[in-house]
């Protein structure tokens, strides 16, 4: 008995048959256009010209529409449709909880008790040593003049055989604030480890795309003075304390007449450094004129107290294995 | 109250996990020594392994060590060049094994319930547990991005939790080694504790006499309480009675159907960083009987 139920209920799952709707054969023609893949053309020049064809398409439809919206623009003013948002990995980052809400006093309290906050509470002087790494070669240095130019109160060094412990130590006795210290790789700047003194936090950067003043063009002559700083899209709890260790390079007043402005812009995590200084042609037009050096860091790790490689703990160290998707960003 | 001097630099101290009249220190050039409390005397001093070929002494760098659960004599120590150490204090050359398990310092350390293998916590973020017996890896826990200052496992069921200077709290299963849940926390975090609820469930138990099969099922659904031990205490005092629970028509077996896998509550429990509870061995001992008896039940 229990078999035959068994069938019984099978039969009476079994599905019906589907009745095939019915197409008219513009609407055939317009399916096999959409599903049509360019590629089964085995003719490369039928089907390069196919694929001209379809991009010349999209192209005069684009333009159709656009040539709408301006008018619309035009005839409504204000009450016309607000303008579209371009899609892109910035703006469709994951979320992520660390993302600082500016006025949460617990975070407040926290920076104001923080290795940095020498600099932005008690308002202390910067003064920053800059390096290179062990044995140098020539191309290091105008390099290193370039930062020394943008960033007030500074001044570089040979790195002679010392190790980093030692001129921590040295630094620290002269009341320097900050140690840069940059690294080469085949006559090409590679890294950059900043440390705060006397007990703050060392961060280590990748250096990629560097260009010193001598290789740009049409650039401008910097000037002895105390730049503005710029500092954007730093949004993480890592990314404020990043961004508090590069604000306290510079000094606490700008000078405005001398119009330098340092900035220091995070794009899906790389930090692009960029010194410009901003020219009045009239009292309506401003234009931009470029100084000093060009590059982009990245940040590997951040390591709480001065530099110890191998014992020091890591707030931050960057794996291979963080990088979960291409839409996970940290600062 | 007594006063004594241990000798610095310090970089942790621990009581032994029995009677706690034992406490242990090391640090930086300070090998673990052990203290009796009463006394304040030195009672035992950990040895170092021999010279190396140039016979010059191996540096010394303690940063974590913790008492085994089951004994007052057995001590484990990682230190910061990456050893994982094991003293027994019974022995006359104590150091009974030394291994260099990791390239960077093991900052945390804690052993395992059963006693077989150790929890170890890296600068960089790594967990790893390793064999108690030679050091062997057992596999690691991954996601952390920030050192790691303190792990602790739960005294009844299978995670791990770890703190470290990310600012979030993790938990992890330890069967399958995935994370289980995460937790921001906003601050740099160096401790943590579970609450010792399985002893709770027991002396309920044995107050009321309910029968513990139900009871043990229930404790997993209901909600975990705040930081303090008040609190706790007073929510224990209001949860209803397993009478309550299962109507008469029930049996006893029916009530499996309340009991659920969903242990999302436990984060709550890894804020109590204040707490000091310590949990007491017979206890968990009969915990983990009960749950064998419900696992052959269930079958």
């Amino acid at each position: 008995m229990s078999e035959k139920s068994t069938k019984k209920t099978n039969h009476k799952l079994m599905k019906k048959p589907k009745q095939k709707k019915k197409i008219t054969p513009q609407q055939r023609k317009e399916r096999r256009k959409k599903f049509f893949n360019p590629n089964t053309i085995q003719n490369k020049m039928r089907n390069n010209q196919y694929i001209q064809k379809l991009k010349h398409e999209k192209k005069v439809q684009q333009t159709k529409e656009r040539r709408k919206r301006r008018q619309l623009e035009k005839t409504l003013g204000d009450k016309a449709p607000p303008k579209q948002l371009p899609q892109t990995i910035d703006s469709t980052r994951e979320f992520d909880e660390t993302i600082v809400d500016p006025r949460d006093e617990e975070i407040i309290l926290d920076n104001q008790s923080d290795e940095i906050s020498s600099y932005f509470v008690e308002g202390k002087t910067p003064k920053v040593f800059i390096t290179s790494s062990k044995k140098p070669t020539t191309n290091i240095y105008p390099f290193l003049f370039d930062i020394k130019k943008a960033i007030p109160n500074s001044k570089v060094y040979y790195r002679r055989r010392y190790h980093i412990k030692e001129i921590v130590k040295y630094a620290t006795n002269a009341d320097f604030t900050d140690i840069i210290i940059i690294n080469e790789d085949r006559k090409k700047p590679n890294a950059m480890l900043l440390i705060h003194l006397p007990n703050g936090p060392t961060a280590h950067f990748k250096i990629s795309n560097a260009v010193r003043r001598k290789e740009m063009k049409d650039k401008g002559r910097p000037v002895d003075s105390n730049p503005e700083v710029i500092l954007n899209r730093f949004t993480t709890r890592l990314g404020h304390t990043i961004a508090r260790m590069l604000a306290s390079l510079f000094p606490h007043q700008p000078d405005f007449e001398k119009r330098q402005v340092v900035t220091f812009h995070n794009q899906r995590d790389f930090i692009f450094f960029r010194f410009h200084r901003y020219i009045f042609d009239s009292p309506t037009q401003v234009r931009l004129q470029e100084l000093g050096p060009q590059f982009t860091l990245k940040l590997r790790s951040l390591q709480l107290g001065t530099f110890d490689y191998f014992h020091g703990e890591y707030i931050y160290y960057h794996k291979s294995l963080l990088d979960t998707s291409r839409r996970r960003f940290f600062l | 109250m007594t006063a004594f001097q241990i000798k610095e630099p310090i970089s942790q101290i621990r009581v032994d996990s029995i009677d706690q009249k034992l406490l242990s220190s090391g640090g930086n050039d300070n090998i673990l020594k052990v203290y009796d409390i009463e006394t304040g005397k030195c009672v035992f001093e950990g040895q170092n392994e021999p010279n190396d070929e140039l016979d010059l002494p191996i540096p010394i760098w303690d940063r974590d060590h913790k008492w085994k659960t089951d004994s007052n004599q057995v001590i484990i120590v990682g230190t910061s060049y990456g050893d994982l150490r094991l003293y027994d204090r019974r022995l006359e050359n104590n150091l009974v094994f030394s291994k260099k398990v990791l390239k960077r310092p093991l900052n945390a350390i804690t052993v395992s319930r059963d006693n077989q293998s150790v929890y170890a916590g890296d600068t960089t973020g790594d967990i790893f547990r390793f064999d108690l017996r030679r050091g062997k890896n057992l596999g690691s826990f991954k996601g952390a991005s920030g050192s790691i200052r303190a792990i602790e496992e739960h005294p009844v069921l299978d995670f791990v939790a770890c703190v470290g200077l990310d600012r979030f709290v993790r938990i992890y299963d330890t069967v399958s080694r995935l994370p289980h849940s995460k937790l921001y926390l906003k601050q740099q975090l160096n401790s943590l504790l579970f609450t010792s609820q399985g002893k709770l469930i027991l002396e309920e138990n044995q107050k009321e006499k309910i029968s513990s099969k139900s009871f043990s099922k229930n404790s997993h659904n209901n909600k975990t309480v705040d930081n303090l031990d008040k609190d706790l205490e007073d929510a224990w005092d209001n949860l209803p009675i397993a009478d309550d629970v299962f109507p008469e028509g029930e049996s006893s077996d029916s009530g499996s159907v309340h009991f659920s896998d969903d242990f999302s509550n436990d984060e709550n429990e890894d804020e109590n960083e204040n707490e000091n509870e310590n949990y007491n061995l017979e206890d968990e001992n009969e915990i983990s009987s009960l749950d064998e008896d419900e696992n052959e039940n269930d079958n």
